[in-house]
């Protein structure tokens, strides 16, 4: 018995050393990791507004309004993450940059940060966060299927397996339907989105 | 990482075999506290687990994230070093705590210590890496079921002083990264034509003549295809020297040998079952 | 429902846990040589992975979100391992006849990634505890059609005649890259 209560506590010891070292490296490095994700952030921003010259928070954004928004939508198996406006250095506005995470990935979520200017037309969009099969799904960080994006002004992009043949269609990865449709019904909700915002 | 216990199991019993050759040495050393005699018992643990008993070539250990992960070369070592990194700590810190784990509670005591240093990895990961977190994403908290490194702990660590089982856990971790590296290598060339990111083969466009990558070696079927042909390789070499009278350490994963033999072994999640067991 | 359904049919058919993430593929290849077994083993690996979802659900939920969830590698081994272990004990007093039938698999799934992997997917997709369940249960049922399948082939395997190089291990890993092939075809259903 008395083992039995000296092999619980060196147990119970070890866990507990091991649990608050954890603690004391999660408390260290949480701020580069935080740095790291805010950075990326950034560089998402800049890649899909190159013209701006710092961006500010949308402050009508509100989460329960774009929830409600997303809802109504045509593309409710998403999420609008956040709303930032692009500025100039004179502080005039360019146009927003709108995060979406995609609920509809092959495997698991994807979020994209999509440009719009002022006019409506789309800049282009770029992935945050992607996890999608390798030379599949993938591709979709790759320039020959998120160039389709990129300086078009249409009412919503529709996505085609055959031939592209109208200046709103993107053709659809190659073996990789799903995480192209669900990166086109994400600009989709940006855009709309976007426009609900813009009036 | 698909570790049935009975990986560790299999380690164990080879490892505890040769044991008897090869792990005395390094404790008489300690206690003639000759350097050149260290330098070299530690030289040979890293041959050890590079060569003699690399855990992806000889021993076929570790299975799991040597398919998922090896879609590339970089994911690859990434990976490996990642597991490098946590095999060092975790057997370090076990062989200073030898003395001190009781052994009927050793085998939850070791997956306290291995599940810590793999959160503290993916911690530095995420925070200094991304791209490669991002990348290997749920197969880093997954290294703590990797039966290499309860392995190492159950078979070497908690016998042996605290240098040799660093060197171990060293050269164990790079043998490991050299074949999650090569199987990567062979995947990412053939899949896609390209070496560490560089395109090497041109590929096939517009008409120009040219490599058209086999996408499925990126793919799942791809990684157990090239795994069959390592397996069948091996077989081949293992059999070659045999013949010659050297035989190789035995492969001590779930792909050498019955599942099934292996719950009656005293396997490492029995080890939990006696402990609870007896504080139940 | 819906929702659930998508679930359902992805994590046990189009995302495979053994064919497409290579969780469990130790059993897969150690346990696959009769079709008894191999249910034998897909029935406990169904049983302890829906029970862990639940328990590690609720201890995310409860207890280790938002503050500690940093520990949850951690805290899921430790509760999956210890949840076997109780798991045998109870099967053992009060259903030997269950105990008899799923009693061998049992110590063999306590370091079975799969288990571990399907719990950390749930926090990691945010899977609330139903959905959580869900994904376990099917995940699980996922497994067990591939083992099944495989311990099938390899039962009219064994009469053919194999190169003595593949023999083995290395035919069955053949067989797995085919049908991680075949179950491609069901990627295009959800």
């Amino acid at each position: 018995m008395n083992k039995i209560v000296r092999n619980a506590l060196i147990l119970t010891a070890i866990t507990v050393v091991a649990g608050l070292l954890l603690g004391l490296v999660y408390e260290a490095t949480k701020k580069p990791i935080a740095a790291v994700s805010e950075k990326n952030q950034q560089n998402a921003y800049k890649n899909v507004f190159e013209e701006a010259d710092h961006f500010e928070a949308y402050t009508a954004f509100n989460e329960t309004t774009a929830e409600e928004f997303t809802e109504a939508s045509d593309y409710p198996d998403n999420t609008i993450v956040d709303a930032v406006v692009a500025k100039d250095k004179d502080d005039t506005d360019l146009g927003y940059v709108i995060s979406v995470t995609s609920h509809t990935g092959y495997s698991g979520d994807l979020t994209l940060s999509v440009g719009i200017t002022l006019e409506g037309t789309v800049n282009g969009y770029s992935l945050t966060s992607i996890n999608e099969t390798a030379g599949l799904g993938m591709k979709a960080e790759d320039k020959p299927f998120y160039s389709q994006f990129e300086g078009k002004d249409v009412d919503s992009f529709e996505l085609t397996k055959d031939k592209v043949t109208k200046e709103n269609q993107i053709q659809a990865i190659s073996g990789a339907t799903i995480t192209s449709r669900a990166i086109t019904n994400a600009v989709n909700l940006a855009l709309s989105y976007f426009r609900s915002i813009n009036g | 990482m698909n570790t049935d216990s009975n990986e560790n199991i299999n380690t164990n019993t080879t490892a505890n075999e040769n044991a008897d050759n090869e792990v005395e040495v390094p404790i008489a050393d300690s206690v003639n506290t000759s350097s050149k005699a260290n330098t070299a018992a530690c030289i040979e643990r890293i041959y050890n687990g590079v060569i003699k008993e690399n855990p992806i070539f000889i021993l076929l250990l570790g299975m799991c994230p040597t398919l998922a992960v090896t879609t590339s070369a970089i994911n690859g070592i990434g990976m490996g070093l990642s597991t490098t990194l946590v095999l060092v700590m975790s057997n370090l810190l076990i062989s200073l705590l030898r003395n001190i784990i009781p052994d009927e509670v050793r085998m939850p005591a070791f997956i306290v210590v291995v599940a810590s240093f793999v959160t503290i990895v993916q911690f530095l990961l995420q925070g200094y890496i991304p791209s490669l977190y991002h990348s290997l994403g749920i197969y880093i908290p997954l290294i703590v079921v990797n039966c290499i490194i309860l392995g190492r702990a159950e078979s070497y660590a908690s016998k042996n002083p605290v240098l040799p089982s660093l060197f171990d856990g060293l050269g164990m971790g790079l043998g490991f990264t050299v074949g999650l590296l090569a199987i990567g290598l062979v995947r990412e060339i053939l899949g896609a034509g390209e070496v560490f990111g560089f395109q090497i083969l041109p590929l096939a466009e517009n008409g120009r003549l040219g490599y058209t990558p086999i996408t499925i070696f990126v793919l799942a079927p791809g990684a157990f295809f090239v795994l069959a042909v390592l397996v069948a390789v091996m077989n081949v070499v293992r059999e070659r020297a045999e013949k010659k009278g050297r035989p190789l350490a035995p492969a001590a994963g779930c792909l050498a040998d019955d599942c099934v033999r292996c719950a009656e072994k005293n396997t490492c999640s029995s080890g939990v079952v006696e402990f609870k067991d007896k504080k139940e | 429902m819906q929702e659930l359904l998508i679930i359902a049919v992805g994590s046990a058919i189009v995302n495979n846990v053994v064919l497409s993430q290579f969780l469990g593929l130790c059993p897969f290849v150690g346990v696959s040589k009769k079709v008894e077994t191999a249910a034998g083993m897909g029935g406990a690996v169904i049983f302890v992975i829906t029970l862990s979802s639940f328990v590690t659900s609720c201890i995310y939920k409860f207890i280790l979100y938002p503050k500690f969830d940093y520990l949850q590698t951690i805290v899921f081994i430790l509760v999956i391992a210890a949840l076997v272990q109780l798991v045998e004990m109870f099967l053992k007093k009060s259903m030997p006849p269950l105990h008899k039938s799923l009693g061998v698999y049992l110590p063999l799934i306590t370091t079975n990634c799969a288990v571990l992997g399907v719990a950390l997917k749930n926090v990691q997709q945010d899977y609330g505890i139903l959905h959580g369940v869900v994904n376990g249960f099917f995940t699980a049922v996922g497994f067990t059609i591939a083992i099944i399948i495989m311990a099938g082939l390899r039962e009219k395997m064994e009469y053919n005649n194999i190169p003595k190089a593949f023999a083995g291990s290395a035919i069955v890993l053949v067989t797995a890259g085919l049908m991680a092939i075949a179950f491609f075809g069901f990627s295009g259903v959800i």
